[in-house]
């Protein structure tokens, strides 16, 4: 039951708290790696450290920061430069890349105001660095910035950069910005590229349907707000400190990729305890009522992900509803901390509705991008793919067949078969964001990977689907997985070729798996047996297994048949007791990527049936009754 | 020249409802028509993509894309029954006077209709003194309902918002259920007396519980009739059957209707109910 009184599994830690509330500062036991709490966490330090701090002045939307970045070279070659992220700097005008592919809309959210951020210093090794930065990468484009090293730095030594920055943060148009006393404070310090290991950097300018992608660190925040701002951050709030009418509090983030906080005024905060994980929502007031579907998400969620893909490993999780006005932050996911989005009303039978299916979608997040740090501008497949099929099966879970219209049960695999073959044009998943048109990217990146997915899972059992998925999760936690990675754990758990013939085609090149019925002959035997020719055909690039299944007059089924994926064509006739009436392939939906389900059935007796015509003209007369006397 | 008028018997509403049966029976087939033209190509396509027997995933899928394969379909079904709805809102007053002739005495439905549009004029004065009268009505509430959307739009509580503007909207139901009780009043009073007249005389008249029970009352009995044979139309049944069923509730919908404008011309008609025949 979802409560307000916070509950921990370390009791010792929550009087630690509950004391430094009422008194001076004092450290608690922070939870950092090694703790045991932290447990499922870095058991060693990163190689990479972020000291972060944070004014936030509201009044003028901005943050004062400091970052002192250790920075080790991890890669296996000696490293002349540093690149550097500053992805507020989008923002800056209509002239950078983000603005120039969003057109200033994203997500339907239009821009209202400009952002940047703008380095006042930068040293390396106490070394002026910034004189000698080149800020256009790329013309008109300021999100990077690369500086040379006075001095080349060898495979395993370490510089410390330090920097004084001011972000100013524009009114919530694309995740980061502020809409009255709501800030979202995220991508706001700047923040190393992605260093590889043949030496690298993995820069990229910010593009508008991109996120982000960077090594992990350990991350202290020290967070400086008035006083009446309640906050939360990536990370666990170590301690909070009154310095007069501003609040400074302390979080520390233990091996991620990434640090966002949120503050706002005036919202309702709520903790809970679920499974050993400190989990803190900040909603506006009012949210009552959807909120507890969103922590009923979150509890089905940590549980059903954790048994999938591996325990979630950090001991706390935040989740922010923005206030209305701020939907351009919502359905965003940061390192433990979440944006969730919805109304703040329950719509009855519909539970996603209420936004729980956007809850579900960033709580994924936490795996498939958060653990498995991959590279969302080259392979948004692998964090926006895996993590829409994964909280579609989460809402499968929690709702299965209880939500539906007029009684009938949503697969919402179909509804994403529909948005993906016949609403909208989706084309191969594989690609990098920067290839796709923004009227395909979900389409393709977000429905037509979950479909391939679901068909895998479907043909071929869930069993060893949900064995590869987590050999997936498991191996490549705290890694930078590539689609070789993804192969390699399917490869595991179906049979060396696996990827190559099935998993590659589908989830990353786009392919399809089809089958139809060509034709379906019934007649009477020598001795009255109802026998049925049948002769159905594959398409597509890809096979998969599935059945042919026969129907009588009633509705129930007469016999199956296997169509092998070794198949290319079926020819059979079967003999049954009674007349068929009905002749489906693929009865339980396996093939989702095959766009048209009319070439799965024949129908060889009339069916009695429901009238649509009757009813469409009956609703047509009410209509002209209401417009006549 | 004297003001149309028309003569009036001195009948029970039921009665007169009974007798204007050819009249009521004339628009339902009107109606019907209309409606066939504008919904029969959509209903065609419906029954076609989204014939089924048993509901199973196949089955949920082939509907699914039915959907989708029916916006074209729905476009254009939208856009000639909105041409179709239009031309029926015209006609509307026309109707509704030679209605309200067909219930007042004994006529043919031609000669009904023949009064009804000699009373056309005065029809469209009534709606338009009723639309005057709502909008004065409804004001207020509306002022109401955006001064609180503009007063509360950079407020965090979006819920409190969103009650408060619903809160001020809310009086506009019964208000407009009270303008239709209105204007049917005032449209059976402008029979035989002019619009604002008529409009004056329905206004205390609409006032009056029991006449707003009766006529709430006749309108979700007919509108009853129509959801329990839609409900009672089940897969099960032949097309023949089903359209039986509806087709008859559509027919008594309309039936109830006339019986409430047969209450309506009694209220406005006092003088019939002491049997007395005005000329």
């Amino acid at each position: 039951m979802f409560r307000r009184a916070p509950s921990l599994s370390t009791a010792a830690g929550w009087v630690c708290v509950g004391l430094l509330v009422s008194l001076a500062c004092r450290p608690v036991q922070a939870q950092l790696p090694g703790s045991p709490a932290a447990s499922g966490a870095a058991s060693a330090p990163s190689p990479q450290r972020y000291e972060l701090t944070a004014k936030l002045d509201p009044a003028l939307h901005r943050v004062e920061g400091t970052a002192r970045i250790t920075f080790t070279n991890t890669s296996e070659a000696v490293l002349e430069e540093l690149v550097f992220h500053l992805y507020l700097n989008a923002f800056r005008d209509r002239e950078s890349v983000f603005m120039r592919e969003s057109r200033g809309s994203l997500r339907g959210v239009r821009v209202r105001g400009a952002g940047s951020i703008k380095l006042e210093t930068l040293t390396v090794n106490a070394e002026d660095a910034l004189a000698r930065s080149e800020r256009e990468l790329i013309a008109h484009d300021f999100t990077q910035l690369r500086t040379s090293l006075a001095t080349p730095l060898r495979p395993g030594q370490s510089v410390i950069i330090e920097t004084r920055f001011v972000a100013t943060l524009p009114p919530i148009f694309a995740r980061s910005g502020y809409s009255r006393d709501f800030f979202a404070v995220a991508q706001w310090f700047p923040k190393l590229a992605k260093l590889e290991p043949d030496g690298h950097f993995a820069s990229f300018p910010y593009h508008s349907l991109g996120e982000f992608y960077a090594d992990f660190a350990d991350y202290v925040l020290h967070v400086d707000t008035p006083a009446d701002l309640a906050v939360l951050a990536s990370g666990v709030l170590a301690y909070e400190k009154r310095a007069g009418t501003r609040l400074v509090r302390r979080f520390d983030a233990a091996r991620v990729h990434d640090l966002a906080f949120v503050a706002a005024r005036g919202f309702r905060s709520d903790v809970e305890s679920v499974d050993g994980v400190l989990v803190r929502y900040l909603s506006p007031p009012g949210y009552e009522g959807a909120l507890h579907e969103h922590a009923a998400v979150v509890r089905a969620g940590l549980a059903h992900y954790g048994r999938a893909f591996g325990a979630y490993p950090y001991p706390s999780l935040s989740v922010v509803v923005p206030p209305r006005g701020a939907e351009g932050a919502q359905g965003m996911e940061y390192p433990t901390l979440i944006m969730t989005g919805g109304p703040w009303y329950d719509v009855p039978g519909l539970p996603s509705l209420a936004g729980s299916i956007v809850t579900a979608h960033e709580l994924a997040h936490q795996w498939f991008y958060g653990l498995l740090g991959s590279n969302e501008v080259r392979y948004p497949v692998l964090d926006e793919g895996l993590t829409e099929w994964a909280s579609l099966d989460l809402m499968r879970t929690m709702y299965g067949g209880r939500e539906g219209l007029g009684g009938l049960a949503l697969d919402r695999f179909e509804l994403e078969r529909l948005f993906a073959t016949r609403l909208t044009q989706s084309t191969s998943p594989g690609l990098p964001v920067y290839a796709y048109a923004p009227a395909e990217y979900a389409a393709s990146v977000y429905a037509r990977a979950a479909l391939a997915l679901e068909s895998i899972r479907r043909a071929h059992g869930r069993e060893r689907f949900d064995r590869a998925l987590s050999i997936y999760a498991i191996s490549q936690r705290y890694q930078h997985p590539t689609p070789r990675d993804l192969e390699h754990a399917f490869d595991a758990a179906y049979g060396a070729g696996f990827a190559e013939t099935t998993l590659r085609p589908l989830l990353f090149e786009g392919e399809s798996s089809a089958v139809r019925l060509v034709s379906a002959r019934s007649e009477l035997g020598d001795d009255d047996e109802h026998l049925l020719h049948v002769f159905a055909r594959r398409s597509g690039k890809v096979s998969l297994p599935t059945w042919l299944a026969l129907y009588a007059a009633d509705g129930h089924e007469l016999s199956r048949t296997r169509f092998a994926a070794e198949q290319d064509t079926l020819a059979v006739t079967l003999q049954t007791e009674q007349p068929v009436a009905r002749v489906v392939l693929d009865p339980e939906r396996a093939l989702l990527l095959d766009a048209d389900a009319a070439h799965h059935v024949m129908q060889l007796a009339p069916p009695s049936t429901m009238s649509p015509l009757a009813r469409v003209l009956a609703f047509a007369q009410l209509l002209a009754s209401w417009a006549g006397p | 020249m004297s003001s149309p008028s028309v003569p009036l018997e001195a009948r029970t509403a039921t009665g007169r409802a009974w007798r204007a049966l050819p009249f009521t029976f004339l628009l339902y087939v009107f109606e019907a028509a209309l409606a066939t033209l504008f919904a029969l190509p959509l209903g065609l396509e419906a029954t076609r993509k989204l014939l089924g027997s048993s509901w199973d995933r196949t089955q949920v899928a082939l509907a699914l894309d039915g959907l989708v394969d029916l916006a074209p379909a729905l476009r254009v079904g939208l856009g000639s029954g909105l041409l179709a709805l239009s031309l029926l809102g015209l006609l509307s007053p026309w109707l509704q006077m030679s209605w309200y002739a067909a219930l007042a005495d004994s006529r043919t439905p031609l000669r009904a209709l023949s009064d009804g549009a000699r009373l056309l004029l005065r029809a469209w004065w009534v709606t338009l003194f009723v639309a005057l009268a709502w909008l004065l009505a409804a004001a207020p509430f509306l002022g109401l309902a955006y001064a609180l959307h503009d007063g509360l739009r950079g407020a965090t509580d979006a819920r409190f918002h969103d009650l408060a503007v619903l809160a001020a909207l809310a009086p506009l139901l019964p208000l407009l259920l009270l303008a239709l009780l209105l204007h049917d009043l005032a449209r059976a009073r402008a029979l035989r007396f002019g619009a604002l007249a008529s409009v004056l005389c329905a206004l205390r008249v609409a006032l009056r519980p029991s006449v707003q029970l009766r006529s709430l009352g006749l309108t979700l009995l007919g509108y009853g009739a129509v959801w329990l044979a839609e409900a009672l139309s089940s897969a099960a049944f032949s097309i023949a059957l089903t359209v039986m069923l509806l087709q008859s509730a559509l027919l008594a919908r309309l039936f109830l209707r006339s019986l409430w404008l047969a209450t309506a011309l009694t209220c406005m008609h006092p003088e019939l109910e002491t049997g007395a025949r005005q000329v």
